[in-house]
């Protein structure tokens, strides 16, 4: 039972307790203006039926139109068919690679670490084209090896199918985001459970199975609901390879709404809420198998991170990684990096086919060096901004059973679940009808701040995580000793939640330097990321170009996630 | 007889005068724009996302360093968005914008957002409308005087085609594509994405083909779509495909400079359209850099703004008096006089409706 501030016997918790009660109302007022309000503007401005320009006219015309379309129902259909059939096996995938490199004694875990970062950030558009130069039916290199062997007529692979689609999915956001997520996770676990289960007879996998993975079970769902929605929203891969075999996906017909001209958002926005509808039920789901459940594995006694100990299986389970890597990654990153030196992508039968002349052209741009800045402060303000603020939100949402609380965790979700180039329109909205307009539109500021936002889902639920991995014991010794919250907050909770801290950082440094639908309506001549510019490139014919940039974007962020995970590293002693 | 000298005298004196008043007038009135230019700092640009487009727009900084540019690049989509959200906060960043007609008429235009463009001509050169072709401006709007078009291409493309695949003198028509040579071996945009419809306003439109032509192409050639252009021509290039349908220009261009096995597919029987690309203008009322953006105006419509758009874009200006020969298709891409041409941009052709119920009743029959 929990008592009111006011009967409490101790002045110090009444006051602690108000300051809590304050920081919560403080970032659910904060939350539902920055996410709730541009998701409203939207849904009011969806029911405007009148052409653009003209005095507003309300009716339903715009829902009605966009639902009664021709196949929007069978492209929702596919995109759930999608979405589910590559989160299963990528799920599965993503906790034993997660589990490899931070339980068990395999080699090479760091390295395979700092891999998925590296492919997590390497922009899709080119990577997936890579796939298609390696797999298509007439001209693919992969199918012409196979129709050298002698018992192979006809092409083997089709990356222009459900299969093809599902395959170059699993390469392009397969496991590396969720690996990111979980692997700090799994660091944090202390060892004495999974060691009382060996004392007790289980093996490696049933301990996995039977005791580490339902105590992580809050990020477990967490990455999985993040990774559902995101499936549901991806549309670039779907666009490529889906088209040609006659696979729509709904996210296409919601990019296709808001491509029309003039743009029609009010029929996009309808689409869209589709995505919200997905976001309660799996709120209610994962809300449902939390509810009175106990996830705290690092308390104030004894903290052993002691590793399971594989014995000769650590190097068969470090081959298996190997190849899933090399076939995953290193083979359409490797044409991915000749292609930015190729004259003409992927034609090597061209005259002089390699150059240098799309790294010079990307370097001799005159916007390029106020690109790289202004990419850099907004990377940066995003990653600290992040850090603090969803720290303090992923606290409160798993120590206070408020309902404040579960509002504030339903708002962090929002950004995810509205299509990035209406909540952008939403921002957009927003920026313009506050007073600090001047200081947040068309800045980088402004950029960093949306960015901040467009994080949150991943942020927020990544704190939760592992916030909820820790007793209250802790906090209650610091209290004890007279500490203030602020104090146990910053020398007891953060330290213990710093690796989260620097993943979720490095996370939002790298999405603020590669996203595209975000700053795109927010940004100006003097804030244009680098982002944007790759964007024009795609746009104007210049793959390799984008190639070049592309991959100069992913070496920055590898960089900044080496320096991260050294200091992550060493404040968890690992 | 004297007198008659004498009247023809004073008028000849009277014209010079008249003539030396309106140079002075101009001289003035450019002088002081400039002047005003100069102090406002800068001019706001948001323009379309296409090969060559900033380049050619950015040349002013070098003719005017002390005017800033500002360049904020979209697809019309998105530019409009961003303009119709500033101007409902009664916020005004926008001076002029350069695209497509598409979002230039159906969203600024009907938004009445704009100022009739001949408010900001003060060149003499840029006024005169005998420096262009058909000795006129030449206007996307309805009213004829908003959004002007700067740039028209004589079109016969088909696409492109693969010249291995497909011998030089095989296609002549668009009739020709409907030979059962061709059944799978075509590759084009889907004409039910809603960004890529309007450019079968041509064909729909067109008297010789229409959409009798719409509904055979659709469903007789076994085509296949694609919504990425690179991907498309990729696939043309490697033999995948032989033709590709509505191949854009500029793409075509740099995969032949490319070395790539790939040429111009042209139809020689249809009437040419006359294609306006991204090369429309428009400025806006309440610019918050009334003066910088005429001084843009006047530098993006006179000689040198027109031959740099040419230069970067490859599109062909209207302007009658530039070379045409640096074009990639040469003169043959500058309209001639008298010659008939459909010109999709005008504002009949401007309504895609009955177009896009056609495809969906196409595509609807060929699910059952």
């Amino acid at each position: 039972m929990r008592m009111p501030a006011a009967s409490l016997p101790f002045p110090g918790l009444r006051v602690r307790l108000r300051a809590v009660h304050l920081a919560e109302s403080l970032m659910l007022v904060f939350f539902a203006v920055v996410m709730g309000l541009p998701v409203l503007f939207l849904l009011w401005s969806s029911l405007n039926v009148a052409a653009p320009g003209k005095e507003a006219v309300y009716g339903l015309a715009n829902w009605i139109r966009g639902f009664s379309d021709q196949g929007t129902l069978s492209a929702l259909w596919m995109s759930f068919l999608l979405s589910v059939v590559r989160l299963i096996p990528a799920m599965i995938l993503s906790v034993m690679v997660a589990w490899l490199i931070a339980r068990t004694d395999m080699p090479g875990g760091n390295t395979l670490e700092f891999l998925c970062w590296f492919a997590y950030f390497i922009p899709d558009f080119p990577l997936v084209l890579a796939w298609i130069l390696l797999l298509d039916p007439s001209f693919g290199f992969l199918n012409a090896l196979a129709g050298a062997l002698p018992f192979v007529e006809g092409p083997v692979f089709n990356p222009y199918s459900f299969w093809g689609i599902v395959w170059v999915h699993t390469s392009t956001n397969g496991i590396w985001f969720k690996v990111m997520l979980l692997t700090p996770v799994f660091r944090r676990l202390g060892a004495s459970l999974e060691e009382a289960a060996r004392v007790a007879g289980a093996s490696n996998l049933v301990t996995l199975r039977r005791i580490t993975l339902p105590v992580l079970a809050p990020m477990v769902l967490a990455v999985a609901a993040l990774s559902l929605i995101r499936g549901l929203e991806s549309f670039n891969t779907e666009l490529l390879l889906g088209l040609p075999a006659g696979i729509y996906v709904y996210a296409t017909r919601i990019y296709d709404y808001t491509r029309q001209e003039p743009p029609a958002f009010g029929e996009a926005t309808a689409l869209g809420s589709v995505f919200l509808l997905v976001l309660v039920v799996l709120s209610y789901f994962y809300w449902r198998y939390l509810r009175g459940k106990r996830f705290i594995v690092v308390t104030g006694q004894a903290y052993s991170t002691m590793r399971v100990k594989l014995g000769k299986w650590r190097y068969w389970a470090l081959a298996g990684c190997l190849v899933y890597f090399a076939v995953m990654m290193i083979l359409p990153l490797s044409f991915l990096l000749i292609g930015s030196f190729m004259r003409r992508y992927g034609f090597f039968d061209i005259a002089s086919p390699f150059t240098v002349a799309h790294w010079r052209n990307l370097f001799m741009d005159a916007i390029f060096l106020s690109s790289l800045k202004n990419s850099l402060i907004i990377a940066t303000a995003t990653a600290l901004a992040g850090i603090v603020l969803y720290s303090t939100v992923g606290y409160l949402v798993a120590s206070r059973k408020s309902r404040g609380a579960e509002l504030l965790d339903l708002f962090c979700w929002l950004p995810w679940v509205v299509p990035g180039i209406l909540m952008s329109l939403g921002l957009l909205w927003l920026f313009l009808a506050t007073p600090l307009r001047s200081v947040l539109y068309g800045s980088v500021w402004g950029i960093a701040l949306a960015m901040t936002i467009k994080d949150s889902p991943v942020s927020t639920q990544a704190f939760k995580a592992a916030f909820l991995q820790l007793g209250p014991d802790l906090e209650e010794a610091a209290r004890v000793t007279g500490a203030s919250w602020g104090y146990t907050y910053r020398r007891i909770l953060l330290p213990l939640v710093a690796p989260i801290a620097a993943t979720v950082g490095l996370l939002n440094f790298g999405s603020a330097l590669t996203s595209i639908s975000t700053p795109v309506l927010l940004y100006s001549a003097q804030s244009r990321p680098l982002s944007i510019l790759l964007m024009e490139y795609s746009f104007t014919g210049e793959l390799e170009r984008a190639a070049a940039l592309g991959l100069l974007i992913t070496l920055i962020i590898s960089a900044m996630v080496l320096a991260g995970r050294r200091l992550g590293l060493k404040l968890t002693g690992s | 007889m004297g007198l008659k000298v004498m009247s023809l005298g004073a008028g000849l004196l009277l014209s010079f005068a008249a003539a030396a008043q309106a140079q002075s007038d101009w001289k003035s009135e450019w002088e002081k724009t400039l002047a005003a230019a100069e102090k406002e700092g800068e001019v706001a640009l948001y323009g379309a996302y296409r090969s060559g487009v900033r380049e050619a727009v950015s040349e002013f900084s070098k003719r005017y360093p002390k005017i800033k540019f500002n360049h904020v690049a979209g697809s019309g989509s998105e530019l409009a968005n961003k303009v119709m959200a500033e101007k409902r906060a009664n916020r005004h960043f926008i001076d002029i914008a350069v695209g497509g007609s598409g979002t230039m008429v159906l969203v600024y235009f009907r938004g009445g957002l704009l100022e009739a463009m001949s408010s900001a001509f003060i060149l003499p050169e840029v006024k005169d409308p005998s420096h262009w072709w058909g000795k006129k401006h030449h206007y996307a709007d309805p009213e004829g005087g908003f959004v002007l078009m700067a740039q028209g291409d004589v079109n016969t493309r088909i696409g492109a085609l693969n010249t291995k695949l497909v011998k030089a003198d095989e296609i002549q028509s668009w009739w020709d594509l409907l030979s059962p040579k061709w059944k799978g071996k075509i590759v084009m945009t889907d004409p039910r994405s809603r960004g890529n419809i309007g450019n079968w306003r041509y064909i729909y439109y067109n008297p010789e083909l229409g959409p009798d032509f719409v509904r055979r192409l659709l469903s007789e050639t076994e085509v296949t779509f694609s919504s990425n252009e690179r991907q498309m021509m990729d696939w043309l290039a490697s033999g995948k495909y032989a033709i590709y349908v509505m191949a854009k220009d500029e793409d075509l261009a740099q995969a032949m400079k490319q070395g790539l096995s790939v040429d111009f597919l042209e139809s020689r029987k249809e009437m040419a359209e006359l294609g306006t690309g991204s090369g429309h203008i428009a400025f806006f009322k309440n610019a918050p850099h009334p003066n910088a953006a005429r001084v843009y105006i006047n530098w993006f419509l006179s000689r040198e703004g027109q031959t740099a758009w040419q230069k970067y874009t490859g599109g062909n200006s209207f302007r009658a008096d530039i070379p045409k020969e640096m074009l990639p298709n040469g003169k043959a891409q500058a309209p001639k006089e008298g010659q008939k041409y459909l010109f999709t941009s005008h504002p009949q052709y401007e309504d895609i409706r009955p177009l896009r119920r056609l495809v969906e009743e196409i595509f609807a029959a060929r699910r059952k």
